[in-house]
């Protein structure tokens, strides 16, 4: 057991080491995606931007609601929420397409998941300009610690989602059936998360809002961005979603390490 | 800064130690535990013994062996009989399932070549990705690029993606990387066989510079010319088990012999 945790701790540290490798890798990718295409992942960013206007004219007029207050509260919500979902989508499948480089040297788990998460946050950072653009048009009354306040909110979410990603990444290759279950989920999660309405819609049901996480992390990018108040609780409940990831994909990890690369 | 591990302080602490080692792989699929048997298990106990219990293939059994400074080990065998799992386990990819495996020194394997390779990169955005990939120094990079460059000949080819290239460039390129900076051991499977005649006689000079450096040296391949050209010693494996280990001529002879026996009848 003691010997699991020491090497488990090694292959953990060799992957940290390896950050700056996994950042220079997500850059590349992004650089490649530019070579034989003039706005590269601006196309992702195009697309998301016709999707959530969309998403916030419909719901704007369904909830009969303003637009000017709609429209950047279901911008900041789903973009964010797209960004989660296809993170964990991605990193929980990324050690079984990774098998091959794995087996020929790259045992690192903990990097590929970096890598994975660094690569969405650097396409995540393209679709910004569709929130300064929305915030700017719709007009939003902001402070000058909104945007730091709103950029720590999502460090503190990506912390969760390489915590969350390497969980997952760990337990899929064994158990093939969770990436599909993963997938599912999120696709359920985008329901029953505010992001096309609101929670005070629920009326006197808005309670059950606050136990689904998802709902606070991205109350700790939206709220700054649509002037809203400062949510103190999503904060922590996010800082204890974090310790909680982190925490089972340790554990998992110091069980797992040895055996994953005869299970891709 | 250095991203590789425990290095070894001296040429004496070098070592490559097995002691009795199996390494069982599972095979999934038929019999595998799942979510639902996982899931359905509980219920089920008393009848379904099987399920949980998946299926193993024993790709070492009882390896014994020592490695020390200046060893050079060419891995014969069978398809399957055992070659790449001792590589892989020796590269710590894989850990025994019984065992003792004790090794010093850094480690550095040429397995595939599809590891880290961009195609949509040019040869030598492709040398800097591969060099930082193996924790070479940021520093020695452009050294390294000059010198890979030269070694692998691809010339102006290199300016080019390398999705262009034929498995024969993408071997002189990821060879020339691996062998770039000193490691303590290399550990080479089955990649050396795509070159033409020229490059194995390259190959062949680099890596004897290069092992001069290095400690440990460990190859598999079916290539007699290979394993004579990089070899001091031979180790036979059959069905993950070592049948013997002998200096690399006697190695030669024998297949020799038991080519023209083969022959005769």
């Amino acid at each position: 057991m003691e010997s699991l945790i020491q090497s488990a701790n090694q292959n953990l540290a060799m992957a940290f080491r390896r950050i700056p490798v996994a950042w220079m890798l997500a850059k590349k990718s992004i650089q490649f995606r530019y070579r034989r295409s003039i706005i590269g992942p601006f196309w992702i960013t195009l697309s998301q931007a016709v999707y959530v206007l969309v998403l916030g004219i419909v719901f704007a007029t369904v909830f009969k609601q303003k637009g000017a207050e709609m429209i950047p509260f279901v911008t900041c919500g789903a973009l964010t929420l797209s960004f989660i979902s296809s993170v964990l989508q991605e990193s929980s499948n990324v050690l079984i397409e990774k098998g091959q480089a794995i087996r020929d040297g790259d045992q690192y788990f903990l990097t590929h998941v970096l890598e994975t998460v660094f690569h969405g946050a650097l396409i995540f950072a393209h679709h910004t300009v569709i929130l300064i653009v929305v915030v700017v048009v719709c007009k939003v009354p902001m402070h000058w610690y909104d945007v730091p306040a709103a950029i720590g909110g999502l460090l503190l979410i990506c912390v969760n989602l390489i915590g969350f990603g390497f969980l997952f990444s760990l337990l899929t290759p064994r158990y093939r059936d969770l990436g599909p279950l993963i997938a599912s989920a999120l696709r359920t999660l985008f329901f029953l998360t505010p992001i096309m309405w609101k929670p005070e819609f629920l009326g006197d049901k808005e309670y059950l809002v606050a136990y689904n996480p998802l709902h606070h992390w991205l109350n700790l990018v939206r709220e700054p961005l649509i002037g809203g108040e400062y949510q103190v609780h999503s904060l922590w409940v996010t800082v204890v979603t974090c310790i909680v990831g982190w925490a089972l994909a340790y554990v998992v990890f110091i069980f797992c390490h040895r055996k994953l690369p005869t299970w891709i | 800064m250095s991203i590789l591990p425990d290095k070894a302080t001296s040429d004496e602490e070098l070592s490559i130690e097995l002691e009795d080692v199996v390494l069982d792989l599972p095979i999934f699929g038929r019999n595998a535990k799942n979510l639902r048997s996982v899931l359905l298990n509980p219920f089920f106990r008393k009848t379904d013994h099987a399920v949980g219990d998946s299926p193993i293939v024993r790709a070492l059994d009882g390896i014994n062996m020592s490695l020390k400074h200046g060893d050079r080990v060419g891995l014969v065998g069978h398809n399957g009989a055992g070659k790449s799992s001792l590589l892989r386990l020796l590269a710590g990819i894989y850990w025994p399932t019984s065992g003792i495996y004790r090794k010093r020194g850094t480690t550095r394997c040429l397995f595939g070549l599809g590891r880290g390779v961009e195609p949509e990169a040019s040869g030598f955005e492709n040398i800097e990705i591969l060099s930082q990939l193996f924790g070479y120094p940021r520093s020695a990079i452009k050294d390294i690029t000059e010198d890979v460059a030269e070694f692998c000949e691809l010339g102006d080819a290199l300016a080019r993606p390398v999705r262009t290239y034929s498995e024969g460039m993408r071997l002189r390129l990821c060879f020339g990387v691996v062998t770039a900076w000193p490691s303590d051991i290399l550990l080479i499977d089955e990649v050396i066989g795509v070159s033409d005649r020229s490059f194995k006689e390259k190959a062949n000079q680099r890596m004897k510079d290069f092992t001069r450096q290095s400690g440990i040296l460990v190859l598999a391949s079916h290539d007699e010319q290979i394993l004579s050209g990089f070899c001091h010693e031979c180790l036979r494996l059959d069905h993950g088990k070592i049948i013997s280990r002998t200096p690399i001529e006697d190695e030669v002879d024998q297949e020799g012999e038991a080519a023209q026996e083969g022959d005769a009848e």
